[in-house]
């Protein structure tokens, strides 16, 4: 639409316009175009009421589109909450589902017809603020990922995911440092400077540098070793 | 004038051949230096029951070129192994061809093709991540091969401008360029080796190449090329050209340059007086038969082979010449002990006391420096003796406890340092003078009847030899390091230098005996001639 509209001449200038507005009034209401395909999943129960549903109320920032919660950013919407209450999911369903979800503070998921869930399938969300499972499930992770669980009839509930580089005080081998990356998992990665398999190299080679600083004083030798030696060689004829 | 640029040249064959040398063993240094690093990069990293594997995976755990340390350790002590092996065998063919073909060329050729080896197995297959065993050993047999093309021919080369008049301090000095080369590499890639031990190799290699350019545009392999000659009035090796003796003078400076080679020592300071007194007087008495009817007897045999006077000797009769196999055989153990402080102490320093590679590799140069000190000492304690093994003997000996003691060093840099300069400083020191003023003196002696042209071939049967015996310490060392641990290595190396010690006791009981029956002789000289301050001098005249 944009290079229609530099191409044109002064009479597009009018559509534009339209256009501008036309895209303000849609954005709010039908977010549908930009959002995963988990946030269109059909459920049984509407969102109403759910935790999910209230977190994103109390933030007049946030906004609701299908079963999730999120934020318009500049890149895109970034979703923070997502409530999956009886829509009939799977492990695998559910994993693939969040795969490109990142940021996630709620989940929920009672009612689904799961049997376990590992910390894997939460992928990188290393921020989980509640996550709601079926109940007699068990908080994913290890003793301490997470700051609070509690479980009842109707569900288990894990609140605040915490840093598993200090759960488990893991040190990283040298030149490297732990990062907090999904539900009960660390990643040791390069400080700064340090790069390469196991972050074994520091800083760049100075190439050009090393070039020069070989091939002037090579060539400067070369020039001089021939004019005092190999020039008083005496050629002998060959019979 | 003829003079003047007689020491141009002379200056710059000892510094070529000294560097290029010395570059030789510094790409070799390289590969040792940085063993702890591509023990690092070739494997995945370290974890078990109590310590999970670091993620994420691309990062700590994609390569598998090998399971865990132990096994590149021995895959890099199998590297080390055929390395030495290839270039043994190079050092004999070598040595074989270095008398007969343009010295220039292939020395030139033999660095050229070397850096470039170096640099593909350094750099090339760390870029594309390219591991392969095979390809490895192939690369580094074929490095073998290629560096072996440098010793023989820059002693050869030596052995053509400084005739014996020089040769005792001088090639005392020049003998310690493998160990100037050590240091200089150590140097260069702990200097790179924070950016990653690829450019470990890729500086070295560059040099090396460096180095092949100065020695195809400057080396001149003897004198005869540019119409000067040879030192001591022989007949000295001279690249392709058989018939060159039959050349004209093309200027008028020529006749300056022609002139005998008398005139020139004049010029030479008195030091140099002494030393031709020494190796003179040493070469008359053996030709006495009252001096010693062992060597006078073999004596014999080698003039009636030497009758025939070939254009250049025989790889069998250079072997046969006096001494070259108890030396070549000593000097396979010795070499074996040696090699393993070149090729795995800075592993040791790292893997023993948990020192941080580059510092190790520091640390290691000590090694390096000692011997230097140590060659240059026998050098000249031998010069002054007039005898090699005299000095050498006692030597080995002592080196014996050193190591005893250098195996119980504390996890302390200093002490370690002063251990370690005391096993370098005799090891050390009795490797490098055997490697180069024993190899010339057994190549030039009086038996090849002025002949030089043994040089190469005979230095080349004795780094060979020895590089046989290196070979098999580079895959005994990993093997017993990680059966049986450090303390069974040094055991080996104390028994290998108590067999070098087996191997020239002949010879030095032989030079023992002379030696006694020479200080009865000058005894009675200087008793005979009330004063004498000069007595080297006095000695050489009264045996004239």
């Amino acid at each position: 639409m944009g290079s229609l509209h530099i191409s044109s001449t002064v009479s597009v200038l009018l559509l534009s316009l339209i256009s501008v507005k036309v895209k303000t009034l849609e954005q709010p209401s039908h977010y549908s175009g930009d959002l995963p395909s988990a946030c269109h999943l059909t459920c049984e129960t509407s969102m109403n009421g759910t935790a999910t549903f209230d977190f994103c109320k109390s933030y007049s920032e946030l906004k609701i589109g299908g079963r999730c919660c999120f934020n318009v950013t500049a890149l895109g919407a970034l979703v923070l909450g997502i409530d999956l209450q009886r829509c009939g999911l799977s492990e695998e369903i559910f994993s693939s589902a969040i795969a490109n979800m990142s940021n996630l503070l709620y989940i929920s998921l009672e009612g689904n017809k799961m049997k376990n869930l590992q910390s894997s399938d939460f992928h990188q969300n290393a921020n989980i603020d509640y996550l709601s499972l079926p109940p007699h499930f068990s908080c994913p992770g290890s003793n301490g990922t997470w700051l609070m669980e509690s479980s009842d009839a109707n569900s288990t509930i894990c609140q605040f995911e915490q840093n598993a580089c200090e759960v488990h005080n893991v040190t990283c081998p040298s030149n490297s440092h732990c990062v907090h990356s999904g539900v009960d998992m660390m990643e040791c990665l390069c400080n700064d400077g340090f790069h390469g398999y196991k972050c074994l190299e520091q800083g760049n080679f100075p190439v050009t540098s090393f070039l020069i600083g070989i091939t002037v004083p090579t060539v400067a030798l070369c020039i001089f070793l021939y004019v005092t030696q190999r020039r008083h060689v005496i050629q002998h004829k060959v019979k | 004038m003829a003079n003047q640029r007689e020491l141009g040249h002379k200056t710059s064959v000892f510094f070529l051949t000294f560097f290029s040398y010395a570059f030789f063993h510094a790409n070799r240094k390289a590969f040792s230096n940085v063993k702890t690093s591509t023990g690092e990069v070739w494997t995945p990293s370290l974890h078990n029951s109590s310590i999970p594997a670091p993620k994420p995976d691309y990062l700590w755990n994609s390569h598998h070129f090998f399971a865990n340390s132990d096994e590149v350790v021995k895959f890099q002590g199998i590297l080390d192994t055929s390395f030495m092996v290839a270039y043994a065998t190079g050092l004999f063919l070598n040595g074989y061809i270095g008398d007969r073909v343009n010295m220039r060329l292939l020395l030139s050729f033999g660095m050229a093709s070397t850096s470039i080896l170096v640099f593909v197995f350094g750099c090339v297959c760390e870029w594309v991540t390219f591991y392969n065993k095979y390809f490895y050993c192939i690369i580094w047999i074929l490095n073998g091969l290629m560096q072996s093309t440098g010793w023989p021919v820059v002693v050869a080369c030596m052995g053509n401008w400084f005739g014996k008049s020089s040769r005792g301090l001088l090639l005392g000095i020049w003998g310690s360029c493998a160990s100037v080369g050590n240091i200089m590499g150590a140097l260069l890639v702990s200097s790179v080796l924070s950016y990653g031990y690829q450019y470990a190799f890729l500086i070295t290699s560059s040099v090396l190449l460096c180095g092949s350019f100065f020695v195809f545009f400057g080396l001149i392999p003897a004198p005869e090329d540019v119409g000067l000659k040879g030192p001591d009035d022989e007949i000295t090796y001279h690249s392709q050209e058989q018939g060159s003796e039959q050349r004209e003078p093309l200027l008028g400076e020529e006749e300056d340059i022609r002139l005998p080679r008398g005139n020139n020592n004049l010029s030479q300071d008195e030091d140099d007086e002494v030393m031709q007194g020494i190796f003179y007087r040493g070469d008359n008495r053996l030709k006495n038969p009252s001096a010693s009817d062992v060597s006078s007897a073999s004596q014999e045999v080698m003039y009636d082979l030497m009758d025939v006077r070939p254009t250049s000797l025989s790889f069998w009769k250079a072997c046969l010449l006096p001494g070259v196999i108890p030396y070549a055989l000593s000097y396979a153990f010795l070499k074996l002990v040696n090699y393993s402080f070149f090729f795995w102490l800075p592993y040791y320093l790292h893997n023993a006391f948990g020192w941080p590679e580059k510092v190790a590799d520091q640390l290691s140069t000590v090694y390096d420096i000692s011997g230097i000190v140590g060659s240059i000492f026998i050098g000249l304690a031998s010069d002054w003796l007039g005898k090699r093994t005299v000095v050498i003997m006692p030597m080995l000996i002592l080196s014996i406890p050193a190591l005893w003691f250098y195996q119980f060093s504390p996890n302390d840099k200093m002490i370690n340092s002063v251990l370690m300069a005391v096993v370098g400083f005799f090891t050390g020191g009795v490797s490098s003078l055997i490697s180069s003023a024993v190899s010339a003196d057994l190549g030039c002696q009086k038996e090849l009847s002025g002949d030089d042209k043994a040089l190469a071939t005979v230095t080349g049967v004795i780094d060979g030899t020895g590089s046989f015996g290196a070979a098999v310490g580079q895959i005994a060392v990993p093997y017993l390091q990680t059966s049986l641990g450090w303390h069974s290595v040094f055991y080996l190396f104390m028994i290998c230098i108590f067999l070098t010690a087996v191997c020239v006791f002949p010879v030095f009981v032989k030079e023992l005996r002379s030696l006694r029956c020479f200080c009865f002789r000058s005894c009675f000289i200087i008793c005979g001639a009330q004063v004498q301050t000069h007595s080297h001098i006095q000695k050489y005249e009264e045996d004239e």
